[in-house]
């Protein structure tokens, strides 16, 4: 944050994105399809870190916001059979309009107050899945295999359950936040965000309107929360209650906090490594909850900053 | 409207019965929430899992008595509180005090508690609901039906308990200093409070009601691994109507909510029911960011 | 000459605290006004509801003739009433420049009507800044590791980047050394050509040296008013204040 070096910022990302690409050559199809899944959830990471690392607002019902953008576009697909761009942009038309909402009167309170208003507001979503289940199939869901038809671009014609085009699909969504972050934080809007979460009173002395501020991060982190949502249905071809949980507002802030709290590339990586860390240990424990919170606790212990947090205090200042 | 009243007066005194039951119960717990926050300005989102722990350890100590009720029930209204209390102490100790009580650290640490429970539950006592054999059994009988004379029992001890609580709270010397620390923990401290261990008895008495909660309501409900969550919302629920650390608030909120749950899944489907309490309470939260009942702060 | 800034019966109470009590306040363009008085006499909540902290519980504020009463922080700051704070509120974790970058950009916003794009522009800004107050060379420095002088002379530059029209400050010289006490009246009277200064401030020769008019505080209401010697000669005041 202090010293801003924008070169070694695109370089870095630009590397990682081609890292990113390539990696779909090599590796093996377990993996490949992993890293498909990660780059999907790493997306909804980054849209609540926007949130979180970059404005200062802890969010607990950031499910409510994946689980719109996956149920509208769902919905949209499964009832009124619509193919799947369209139902794509209901998803993220939907989520902008609930975070809007959900800002509207949510940031009205602060600290913990804010913190339970967004666990209640997620349970209240999460509640209505399960309440109107003549569309959304309460807690089993629904799954999209049939009623999905393929993307058609120009001649070619591409199935979402198809691997390769998975992969492809994912590693744009994330390159897409990827971007939009690094945007958002070189901007005089990030500037004010940042200034928010340093010292909220101070900015508004500074004749700011910190809540316009505010209501503008919610509504971008929702929106990216509920567009990784409506991919998510998309190419993982299913529709579920689980996504609304609160155990699923839980986990981006698992991941944010793990891979570092406002760096662009944390949520990737503790989205990463959460994954594989329990994919390793389900061998031995299926006590994965266990790990979980351990791991949440040691890091509020010792290392709130995270991984990329450590690296950029001990090695890269200039880490974004 | 009248004809209506006297068809379903049998529901309606039903809806009463089940809701003072829910709503003592409820205030037993959300008294520990209330209290911890209060004081300590910690949101413990483990709350839930410590009445959970109350629940299953009453169900150990069913088993271990040899399947005796009554002596199960009075053995687990000694070793919940004690086990589940010093289970607070320890994590007040080992993980709150280190990150300073920054309140959104301490909330990522007792969700990290809240897994951790969890988790070592389900793997010694496994997924599967449990029930344990109410101490007394007797009915009592109203006109319309009989009803659970145990549920009237859970009502009146959690109502002592709570007179208990607030007797500590205005007579002992550590009910001063939760208060002196409640109202300024800075000046508590000149004035020679030692409000490090006012911190730990205080985490470990919220974690000790909401533990004697879970035992008296496990002959009611069960006992599984999973029950933390509900009574953790609905206390959310409780002490932000009633005024976030304001203990009167929190008791009379209780009992509105209790009571309005009661009538509500009586008559209408429970999932609505609980949808609508959250709405209207993150409304209360946003239109009085204080609560019904909390003072205005200075 | 002009006036900038005017109250009518501006009273504050919390409770049963009387803090502030029907305060008529005139300040013209261009003075440097100091306002002093013992502890608790009122003068933070004063300016506290000047900048739009706090509400007044009555009376009324004028801003060049326009009624701001109501209007929050954040518009007060818009209308060109600038608080530096008594506590020194910086953000700490970001650098100097960060810091009065966060300033310039939302003075630059309100001019223009919309967020610059052009960091060369705030980077501009900021240097003037910073070199007006005389830590350039700490550019570069998190806030938080300033020396506590340099963290005031920085809370200043803030408010400068502003561009206020009325700077408040809320005793900028406490816990200064003699010689930044020095470097920071010069600072202050430079300004006064551009900008109205309302000055609370317990060093009474700051006060002398620097204020062209005196405000008296006492008990929440105005006490005395006048020129520093009229002020020196008045025995009401010493009683109350250089006595007391």
């Amino acid at each position: 944050m202090n010293r801003r070096s924008p070169k070694k910022t695109a370089v870095l990302m630009a590397g990682v994105l081609l890292l990113l690409f390539v990696l779909q050559f090599i590796l093996p199809a377990y993996h490949h399809s992993t890293f498909s899944k990660i780059m999907v959830l790493a997306s909804y990471a980054m849209g609540f870190n926007i949130l979180l690392g970059y404005t200062g607002l802890m969010s607990l019902g950031h499910a409510m916001f994946f689980s719109t953008g996956m149920y509208a576009t769902g919905i949209s697909v499964y009832h009124f059979g619509y193919t799947g761009i369209p139902a794509l942009g209901i998803g993220v038309l939907c989520t902008v309009l609930v975070s809007m909402l959900l800002g509207l009167v949510a940031l009205r309170t602060s600290g913990v107050s804010f913190l339970i208003v967004t666990l209640m507001f997620g349970q209240a979503v999460f509640l209505s899945i399960l309440y109107f289940d003549q569309f959304t199939l309460g807690q089993d869901g629904f799954t999209l295999t049939k009623e999905l038809e393929p993307l058609v671009l120009g001649n070619a014609s591409y199935s979402y359950t198809d691997p390769t085009f998975k992969y492809n699909a994912a590693w744009f969504l994330f390159a897409l936040s990827l971007v939009i972050t690094n945007i958002l934080i070189i901007s005089p809007i990030g500037r004010v965000l940042i200034a928010i979460r340093e010292n909220e009173e101070r900015t508004q002395m500074l004749g700011y309107n910190t809540y316009l501020y505010k209501l503008f991060a919610m509504t971008l982190s929702g929106a990216l929360s509920g567009l990784a949502g409506s991919v998510h249905a998309l190419l993982f071809s299913y529709v579920g209650a689980t996504f609304a949980e609160i155990h699923h507002s839980i986990a981006p802030l698992l991941w944010t906090l793990l891979g570092g709290v406002g760096t662009t590339l944390g949520p990737l990586l503790g989205t990463g490594i959460m994954h594989y860390l329990i994919d390793f240990t389900s061998g031995w424990t299926s006590a994965y909850l266990l790990i979980v919170g351990a791991i949440l606790v040691l890091l509020v212990i010792g290392a709130p900053q995270g991984l990329m947090g450590l690296v950029r205090q001990k090695r890269l200042p200039w880490l974004p | 409207m009248l004809v209506w009243f006297e068809d379903n007066v049998a529901l309606l005194f039903l809806a009463l019965l089940d809701g003072t039951v829910t709503a003592f119960v409820l205030a037993l717990i959300a008294l520990g929430l209330s209290l911890v926050f209060g004081v300590m300005r910690v949101v413990n989102v483990a709350h839930g899992e410590f009445f959970m722990l109350g629940a299953v350890l009453a169900w150990a100590c069913f088993h271990f008595t040899g399947n005796m009720p009554l002596l199960g029930f009075l053995l687990a209204l000694i070793v919940a509180p004690v086990l589940v209390g010093g289970l607070a102490m320890l994590s007040d100790r080992f993980i709150l005090h280190r990150i300073q009580y920054n309140p959104e650290s301490t909330i990522v640490a007792t969700i990290g508690l809240l897994y951790i429970i969890q988790q070592l539950v389900l793997s010694f006592f496994g997924p599967e609901a449990r029930p344990v054999e109410a101490p007394i059994y007797f009915r009592v009988q109203f006109p319309w039906f009989g009803y659970s004379g145990y549920k009237l029992i859970v009502a009146v001890l959690s109502g002592f308990l709570l007179l208990v609580t607030w007797f500590l709270m205005v007579r002992s010397k550590l009910g001063l200093y939760m208060r002196a620390t409640q109202q300024d923990a800075e000046i508590a401290q000149t004035f020679g409070v030692p409000t490090r261990s006012v911190y730990s008895k205080v985490f470990a008495i919220g974690a000790g009601l909401a533990a004697l909660a879970g035992v008296l309501v496990v002959p009611i409900r069960q006992a599984d691994y999973l029950m933390g969550l509900e009574p953790l919302l609905l206390s959310f629920i409780v002490v932000i109507i009633g005024g976030l650390g304001s203990l009167r608030g929190t008791l009379v909120a209780a009992f509105i909510v209790g009571i309005s749950d009661g009538f509500i899944s009586v008559f209408y489907e429970p999932t609505l029911a609980k949808m609508l309490a959250t709405v209207l309470v993150a409304a209360v939260l946003i239109v009085k960011p204080t609560g019904l009942f909390g003072e205005e702060p200075g | 000459m002009n006036s900038l800034l005017k109250t009518e019966g501006l009273s504050k109470h919390f409770g049963g605290l009387q803090a502030v009590e029907g305060v008529d306040l005139d300040l013209n363009e261009g003075e440097i006004r100091a306002v002093i008085g013992p502890n608790g006499a009122g003068k933070t909540t004063l300016v506290s509801l000047l900048s739009g902290r706090l509400r007044p519980s009555s009376g009324r504020i004028h801003l060049n003739q326009k009624d701001i009463t109501s209007f929050s922080a954040s518009r007060k700051v818009q209308f060109g009433i600038v608080y530096t704070f008594q506590v020194t509120s910086l953000f700490f974790n970001l650098s100097c420049y960060e810091n009065v970058a966060i300033a310039v950009q939302g003075c630059r916003a309100r001019e223009e009507g919309f967020l610059p794009r052009r960091e060369s522009d705030i980077r501009l800004n900021v240097r003037k800044v910073l070199e007006q107050v005389g830590i350039q060379e700490n550019e570069e420095t998190i806030a938080g590791n300033l020396a506590y002088g340099h963290q005031r002379l920085l809370e200043v530059a803030m408010g400068l980047a502003s561009r206020p029209k009325l700077l408040i400050l809320d005793e900028p010289t406490q816990g200064l050394a003699e010689s930044e006490i020095k470097h920071f009246c010069s600072l202050i009277r430079g300004l006064s050509d551009s900008m109205t200064i309302l000055l609370i401030e317990h060093n009474m020769q700051v006060v002398l040296e620097l204020a062209e008019q005196i405000t008296v505080m006492d008990q929440g209401r105005i006490l005395a008013e006048g020129t520093p010697s009229e002020i020196e000669a008045n025995i009401a005041v010493q009683e109350s204040y250089l006595g007391g």
